[in-house]
């Protein structure tokens, strides 16, 4: 006989790389059985919109592991905006907020533009380009690197570095997969460490200079300008880029949308955000409440961890009729989706990120006809998160 | 022409982008403004000119980071701000508990140090989907004759 614990833990078989591939039919089942399932110990999922929306961002839900949680080498960041609860959390966000403004935003976009520019300046068409590293990777790294005034270098070692080190925070890790995180987090913040002290001889006026100008004023230790800068120099890239891919395989497979996103720039945002709802980068996010809550009957104690899936909540049927469509005009006061967070944790890079994709995507659709697939995609996948390994397309 | 003066508390540079739309709005109509932070606004700078005030709301209804100094200069000092008339404009998110309610704590302080009001406090909703951007415009647009008549006095 199975428990409830039992079957409730099979209606999110995490480590499956079927549902990693396709969660979906899983979170349908799961929210038709029920808002709140408890699959370990310590463990419960919200499956429902409003649900999510609502308590995610309650003040009782800490970003901070509770106690009998192992360890996490992702403790690197512990001096950063990742690791805070408010009031803490502010005084970390307060140092870069604004820099990301919609204004300052504006003029980061002219980066994007130009090398953009520059990766189509050696394209010929019709010919193969990985849309992913060419248009996904290298363009957001280019300008986040200028945002921080760091020498971009190549994406490739970091981008993977990244991926490896987020592979820890699976639900249930591989064995070695911690080696392999730390080897990752070694390499970013050794990196990043050559490149401040290069900073420190050669000052600019970056992002990356006003960390270190944060140091000498006495606001700031030396560990969170290390941390803080990493963190930009590294999360560049990856997480627009597969907004970005995902972005190419919309125009490829309904070209009259690639017609459209080029002759009505008032739908953008809105196509932009309807990528974003179908394809969440952070797939889970994670909470740990600070006080004993009830939720829809169920009572949560306080130091559990609450898992919220972003593809639960935004295929959730109640607020996305259809919600495996394509449909960019969804009405807007019930466009908001799960894909960059919400709350104080919400990404700060958010603003930047769209604009990235709105760019970027504009510039292919004022360029080419068409996007034609020249192979299926190849992704790489953990519970947590997704990116693309490789997106071959041709351009005409 | 006539001087108004624009200023915004901002955390994340939405206000300032209203504010700064506000103004090119009101310019478009002849009004000229000038537009600043409240970071850059002391008591002994701020004064008589009419002003629309932008705030947005941080965290569990918190001011934003650039109206927080100016809020305590306020709170500390209690300047008599009865010749000041203010219009006001607050950009929130009406799923959170404490919707828009920076622009409401910075309002009672003026209120309280004797400015007055006009017009009706105008909001904008990031849970609408809208564009603040036309919101606060349209506001804007609306409250301006009731501030200014009040200045040519």
């Amino acid at each position: 006989m199975t428990t409830a614990i039992e079957a409730a833990a099979e209606l999110f078989p995490w480590s499956d790389p079927e549902f990693q591939q396709n969660p979906y039919p899983w979170y349908d089942r799961a929210r038709a059985a029920g808002p709140v399932h408890q699959t370990d110990e310590h463990t419960y999922v919200l499956t429902r919109y409003d649900d999510v929306m609502h308590y995610a961002k309650l003040p009782v839900m800490s970003i901070r592991e509770a106690d009998w949680v192992n360890p996490n080498p992702w403790e690197a960041f512990e001096n950063t905006v990742l690791s805070k609860d408010p009031p803490e959390h502010a005084k970390s966000r307060r140092l870069f907020s604004r820099w990301f403004t919609p204004k300052l935003i504006k003029e980061w976009i002219e980066y994007t533009r130009e090398s953009t520019e520059e990766v189509l300046s050696s394209y010929k068409r019709g010919t193969p380009i990985d849309a992913h590293w060419d248009f996904g990777v290298v363009p957001t790294h280019i300008t986040m690197a200028r945002v921080l005034d760091l020498p971009a270098g190549d994406p490739e070692p970091l981008f993977w570095a990244l991926w490896d080190a987020m592979l820890i925070q699976a639900t249930d890790p591989a064995p070695g997969t911690r080696e392999v995180s730390v080897k990752g987090l070694n390499y970013m913040f050794n990196r990043t460490e050559e490149l401040l002290r290069e900073k420190i001889e050669k000052p600019g006026n970056g992002l990356a200079d006003a960390f270190i100008q944060a140091y000498h004023d006495g606001t700031i230790t030396w560990r969170e300008v290390l941390e803080n800068v990493v963190l930009f120099y590294m999360s560049g890239a990856p997480n627009p880029a597969v907004l970005i891919g995902a972005g190419f395989e919309v125009f490829a497979q309904h070209p009259e949308i690639m017609r459209e996103y080029r002759d009505k720039p008032e739908i953008r945002e809105r196509v932009v955000n309807e990528i974003a709802r179908l394809t969440p980068v952070e797939l889970i996010l994670t909470r740990f409440p600070t006080e004993d809550i009830e939720i829809h009957g169920v009572k949560i104690p306080a130091g559990s961890r609450i898992k919220f899936p972003v593809g639960a909540v935004n295929r959730d049927p109640d607020a996305f009729p259809n919600p495996d469509e394509f449909d960019y005009n969804r009405p807007l006061d019930a466009s908001r989706n799960l894909t960059f967070g919400l709350g104080t944790h919400a990404c700060a890079g958010q603003a930047i990120a769209r604009a990235e994709v709105t760019e970027i995507l504009t510039m292919i659709s004022e360029r080419f006809d068409s996007v034609e697939m020249l192979a299926e995609p190849e992704l790489v996948r953990t519970d947590r998160l997704v990116a693309y390994k490789t997106l071959p397309v041709a351009l005409r | 022409m006539s001087e108004l003066q624009i200023l915004f508390g901002t955390e994340s540079g939405n206000s300032e982008m209203v504010a700064e739309e506000i103004g090119e709005a009101l310019a478009a109509q002849d009004i000229s403004t000038t537009v600043r932070d409240l970071g850059d606004v002391t008591i002994d700078s701020l004064g008589s000119a009419p002003l629309i005030l932008v705030s947005s709301t941080y965290n569990e209804g918190d001011l934003p980071a650039s109206a927080e100094p100016f809020y305590e200069a306020l709170a500390a000092e209690r300047p008599d701000l009865s010749g000041l008339r203010f219009a006001a404009f607050g950009l929130g998110d009406s799923t959170y508990e404490h919707y828009s309610k920076g622009v409401d704590t910075l309002r009672g302080l003026l209120l309280d140090l004797g400015a007055r009001q006009v017009g009706d406090t105008g909001r904008h909703d990031a849970s609408s989907g809208t564009d603040p951007v036309q919101t606060a415009n349209e506001w804007a647009t609306e409250t301006v004759g009731l501030l200014i008549p009040a200045t040519v006095k």
